[in-house]
């Protein structure tokens, strides 16, 4: 045994513990079917088995397309205006309650302290939970009449969950704001939140956008291999070549090859063949999966493995393992959503300790001949103000501080997701080499004009990757795979029909 | 059938407690032996050697002439009954008994005859087909007994095969063992701690204590005999009255009486000799020339409904001996056991005259325990032949 | 009686509440379409039941549950009994064969399958790098992604986690009557027939606790299956528990899993039953 896999083997065990000791007690939950991918923050070396969950949010399925384009990553048209000085601080300092899940503790604080540097009199005390817990403990508390001024929300079915408990945020933001929620988020954000409650109402003030799939590359590697970031189809075939031939000891491409995962790169394909089929198809408009587009997708992705493009060896890496593979050097290219772009960050590396400087980002390459690249994306981590908040005036300063004002240079180092902020741009700081900045820029892009929103559903999106490793390990024809997927899809088992 | 010699036979526990100390024994073909003792002895840890079940730390065992120290308990040809029977639980009683014999590949027809020709001798027949967990005590016993008997073993060894059960059912299974036994000539060894069992069935009984052999012997030998204060004591129920006596040059002095022994005595303990007599020697009456003269008072009565037990105090210096030592040293007057037939409730409370035969006296050494030969007695002049 | 009540009527009536409670809100929610806000429930009669036995994946999910559970019994009784008689039977260096044995039971299940995962992982488990190291690198396999393969690793899985069966032996053993044993070597029994023809038998009423126990560990072994293949590769790992789990992740349609958890719960109860049953009529002759 090698000395590597000895290590790994030691070090495994005990982050499981860990993970066990958080997931213990309840198997249900044991892997969050909630939202973000909070960025898994791997140790430099063996990082924890955990599979960080599947990051999709699992929005209420009203049927309603966002058809803004994001946020636009040109330098600011007007910038918005920038507060005019608030009104006078309140006489008594007041305390803040605030309750989410995400991001980090120490990320939260940044944000926290140079909001309370910049609000004198107000004080925000944040209570941070685990996300699993989070799904429950919120609700409860809200219908408890538990003191919560700031509650986080996730994009999910979870608006719709606990909205009787919350104001609508427009009125709120005309009243106490600098400047109309309209006017402070980009359209397509407002959009898909409204698409979230049942009502149309706008209850959460989302950050940023999350997208899936990306690519992510050691520059180190590509350099030493004399390999540019590819584009194609085709140039990820040469690549993985050339690195089988010049260095077989490297994993050419590495991602997890779990179910949900392949789903997400088929539905990224579909997007590159026809943007908007996912919409089309999860808001009942015409779209099916037994349909041209699909099925290509779905063989696009399928005889990638057989054409050794993508190694089988995939199939059984799980999403930290395929982080792991990546961050220490042993794979060439990385593929998960957007939420992995913490990978580009200089202080977020330095903040976790990773020791990769030269990475950069593109889009999913195309997988088939006939395409632009494209992304599904959707918004993530919203904001919303309690009915019994007694501070609502300065609840809503802080979630426009959050999520459109300065405290957004606090959390996007992180960058986790896109910031829905009108008109921002990442602090060209944040990246360490050119390559990394035009990297995420590239996917700035495409995440800016998705094709369609990321609104998974996630018990369906396992039975369509099964599909997959199923075509993939025994060959089951594709047309064969995607009518039986059109039938489970009809069959009122998944919760698209709820 | 086969004789079994047992050569300085010792066993050792791994703590240092040596269970079996030196034991030399030969038991004949046929023989029914007893191994007697308190528990704790080291008599069934010496069946167990004899088995097999048990290595043998020093000394060697041969069966039938073949020596059997380094062989498999399997290999030795014998058999065993156990306190608990050790009856298969999830067997009939026809599995039980034929279970040895399909061991050693007996054909079936064969096994079936044995087992019926077994369950006939031992009138089990009706239960052959019932499982152990639903016989009495009795047939659990007869069943054991089957099982060990069917595969006619050279060597038949039982290990207080008779403490589970009542008192009635014990003495029938004690003749009917003997008889068995005697029919079938098997070579036995059988262990004990009921002096009646030994009595009643042994050829010869091996008394044990602390792992050594005491005295080895026919029934009326070691009763009438005992070879030291140990088996005296633990042999005869109830058990034999101990006192002192006085040393003289040839022997010792009890009242009245001189005892001429060939023995030496040795004369450090404090006390010259002790005499041991057994209640059933012990007499009302006045004493012949050839009795020990007592007198006492009757200081209590058990009625027995055969006999009747009295308590005598008389003036002789009693002992005590506990486990074949002397205990304590003179106690006074102790209360002295009488053995006398019939209902004798109309003693209690009176002054009564006894006569000992001097031949039923027992002298033993107070050091060594060891018995002393008494080669004459005769009485000294009459005017010293009362007590004060 | 009225002791009985007195030191059961408590316990029972906790237990009812939660077990009632649970169960009949299941069976309740088994017939709505409904998310897990539970508010506005549609009922749908036996609808959530129609979909869940039309669906294969779901019988297959059961016929694995059986074919595991058998999997472990069978090594319960056979593997697990053998290693207590034997290290009951005095074999050098016990308590380290006790702990080897033991530990993977008294740890995480969800540990044991993470770890069995990592080690069988194609690229760079353990299992195929020592086999590689030893020159048998054609003998390394993509354990977790062949399907026949990947069910045989969970059967080993199962198969490992004997420690408890092993305990259940080892207490028995200790309790035997050891004259039963001796009786049978003096017959002439050989060690392999004693263990098959004395101590097995008579250990029946371990076997009936570690059968039960197997059982029911067995239909809660969700942490097994989801740390190491997640019931894959597509599906054919599956049981019910992971099979539930996936349609409870979206948390929209809470009927369907429940309509799942009901058939699971009655399949269990129904196995009990028929389990009692049979121990009962052996009980009785005695």
């Amino acid at each position: 045994m090698s000395k590597m896999s000895l290590t790994r083997l030691l070090a495994v065990p005990l982050a499981l513990t860990i993970v066990a000791a958080a997931c213990g007690g309840d198997d249900s939950t044991a892997a969050a079917p909630s939202p973000p991918a909070p960025a898994p923050a791997p140790a430099p070396t063996p990082s924890a088995e955990v599979e960080p969950p599947p990051p999709p949010a699992e929005p209420a399925a009203t049927p309603a397309p966002a058809e803004e384009p994001p946020p636009a990553e040109v330098e600011p048209p007007p910038p918005p205006a920038e507060p005019e000085p608030p009104p006078p601080p309140p006489a008594e300092p007041v305390t803040l309650q605030m309750w989410t899940w995400f991001p980090s503790e120490d990320t939260m604080q940044r944000v926290i302290s140079d909001f309370e540097a910049k609000n004198p009199g107000i004080k925000v005390e944040l209570t941070l939970f685990e996300s699993t817990g989070y799904q429950d403990r919120l609700p409860l508390a809200l219908s408890a009449g538990d003191t919560i001024d700031v509650a986080a929300i996730q994009t999910s079915t979870m608006v719709n969950v606990v909205r009787g408990d919350l104001d609508p945020l427009g009125p709120l933001f005309d009243q106490y704001a600098s400047a109309p929620l309209a006017d402070q988020l980009v359209p397509a954000a407002l959009a898909q939140t409204r698409v979230l409650a049942e009502d149309g109402e706008i209850y959460i003030a989302p950050l940023g956008f999350l997208g899936s799939a990306a690519a992510y590359y050691n520059v180190d590697l590509l350099d030493e291999l004399g390999l540019e970031v590819p584009r194609t189809r085709a140039d990820l075939a040469a690549m993985v070549q050339r690195i089988e031939s010049q260095r077989p000891d490297l994993l050419p491409i590495s991602f997890t090859g779990a179910n949900w995962f392949l789903d997400e790169i088929a539905l990224t394909v579909t997007e590159q063949i026809s943007p908007g089929f996912f919409n089309s198809v999860r808001y009942d408009a015409g779209g099916a999966w037994d349909s041209p587009v699909y099925e290509q997708a779905f063989e696009a992705v399928t005889s990638a493995f057989d054409e050794g493009i993508f190694s089988h060896d995939v199939l059984d890496l799980d999403y930290g393992r395929a982080v792991e593979l990546f961050y220490s050097g042993e794979a060439v290219m990385f593929l998960q959503g957007t939420w992995e772009s913490g990978i580009l960050s200089e202080p977020f590396r330095a903040n976790n300790g990773i020791d990769m400087p030269n990475v950069t980002a593109s889009p999913l390459p195309l997988l088939v001949a006939d395409g632009e690249h494209s992304i599904r994306a959707f918004i993530e981590v919203g904001l919303a103000v309690p009915s019994n908040s007694e501070h609502k005036a300065e609840a809503i300063r802080f979630i426009e501080f959050m999520a459109a004002g300065d405290g957004v240079d606090q959390w996007v180092i992180d960058l986790f997701a896109s910031p829905a902020r009108v008109g921002y741009a990442v602090p060209s700081s944040v990246f360490s080499t050119d390559l990394a900045g035009e990297g995420y820029a590239d996917l700035s892009a495409v995440l800016s004009a998705p094709g369609s929103d990321r609104n998974n559903v996630s018990d369906f999106s396992a039975a369509a990757g099964d599909a997959m490793i199923d075509t993939i390990i025994s060959g089951t024809p594709v047309s064969e795979q995607v009518e039986y997927l059109q039938s489970e899809w009809e069959s009122g088992r998944y919760s698209n029909v709820n | 059938m086969a004789n079994l010699a047992l050569d300085r036979l010792t066993k050792i526990y791994s703590g240092g407690l040596k269970a079996v100390n030196d034991v030399t024994l030969t038991v004949d073909e046929g023989e029914f032996l007893v191994l007697l003792g308190p528990s704790g002895c080291g008599k069934s840890t010496l069946l167990r050697m004899i088995a097999g079940l048990e290595t043998i730390t020093e000394g060697d065992l041969a069966i039938g002439g073949r020596p059997v120290r380094d062989v498999h308990p399997r290999e030795r040809d014998i058999a065993m009954v156990f306190q608990n029977y050790a009856l298969y639980p999830h067997m009939t009683v026809r599995k039980n008994l034929a279970y040895p014999l399909k061991l050693q590949k007996v054909p079936k027809p064969e096994r079936d005859a044995k087992v019926r020709q077994v369950a006939e001798l031992l009138e089990i027949e009706g239960e052959l087909d019932r499982r152990p967990g639903s016989l009495s005590g009795g047939q659990r016993q007869r069943v054991a007994m089957g099982r060990a008997l069917v595969r006619e073993p050279a060597v038949f060894l039982m290990d207080e095969p008779l403490s589970n059960l009542d008192a009635r059912l014990r003495m029938q299974m004690r003749s009917e063992i003997a008889a068995l036994q005697r029919e079938l000539g098997i070579t036995t060894v059988y262990v004990t701690h009921d002096q009646v069992e030994a009595m009643t069935m042994a050829d010869r009984i091996v008394v044990m204590n602390e792992g050594r052999v005491q005295q080895v012997g026919r029934p009326t030998e070691v009763y009438e005999h005992p070879a030291n204060l140990f088996v005296a004591g633990f042999i005869g129920s109830p058990p034999m009255n101990f006192f002192a006596a006085r040393r003289t040059s040839h022997g010792i002095v009890v009242n009245d009486c001189e005892i001429e022994t060939s023995g030496g005595l040795n004369v450090d303990s404090g006390i010259d000799a002790i005499v041991g007599v057994r209640p059933e020697d012990v007499q009302l009456g006045e004493a012949g020339t050839d009795d020990l003269p007592l007198a006492g008072r009757v200081v209590a009565v058990e009625t027995l409904g055969a006999e009747t037990l009295c308590h005598i105090e008389t003036d002789l210096d009693g002992v005590t001996v506990e486990g074949g030592r002397l205990a304590t040293g003179p106690t006074g007057r102790p209360a002295f056991l009488l053995r006398a037939r019939g209902n004798r409730a109309d003693l209690a409370a009176r002054t009564v005259r006894l006569r000992v035969d001097i031949a039923a006296l027992r002298v033993f050494d107070p050091r060594t325990g060891r018995a002393v030969d008494v080669a004459s007695s005769r009485q000294m002049p009459a005017e010293r032949a009362l007590g004060p | 009686m009225a002791g009985f009540t007195i030191f059961f009527g408590p316990l029972i009536a906790f237990y009812a509440v939660f077990y009632f409670f649970s169960a009949a809100f299941l069976i309740r929610t088994s017939f709505q379409d409904v998310s897990l806000s539970l508010r506005n429930a549609v009922q749908v009669g036996w609808e959530n039941y129609r979909l869940l036995l039309d669906d294969p994946r779901f019988i297959d999910a059961l016929r694995n549950n059986f074919v595991f559970a058998g999997a472990s019994i069978g090594a319960a009784v056979t593997i697990g009994f053998f290693i207590a008689v034997a290290l009951w039977a005095g074999v050098r260096g016990r308590s380290m064969f006790y702990a080897a044995f033991l530990l993977p039971s008294l740890m995480p299940i969800a540990l044991v399958a993470s770890v069995f995962r990592t080690m069988l992982e194609a690229r760079h488990g353990a299992v195929n790098e020592l086999l590689r190291d030893v020159g048998l690198g054609s003998f390394a396999q993509r354990w977790l992604v062949n399907p026949d393969l990947a069910y045989g690793v969970i059967i080993i899985m199962f198969v490992y986690l004997i420690g408890l069966p092993i305990l259940y032996y080892t207490a028995n053993l200790a309790v035997i009557n050891t004259s039963l044993l001796e009786s049978a070597v003096l017959d002439g029994a050989r060690p392999l027939r004693l263990m098959y023809g004395i101590i097995f038998p008579i250990m029946k009423s371990t076997h009936k606790t570690v059968t039960i126990s197997t059982v029911l560990i067995s239909f809660r072994a969700f942490d097994i299956v989801f740390f190491s293949t997640r019931g894959g590769p597509a599906g054919r790992t599956e049981i019910t528990g992971t099979y539930v789990y996936n349609f409870t992740t979206s948390g929209t349609n809470v009927g369907f899993a429940s309509a799942a958890a009901v058939v699971v719960l009655l399949i269990s109860l129904l196995v009990s039953a028929i389990q009692l049953r049979i121990y009962r009529h052996e009980g009785r002759p005695r």
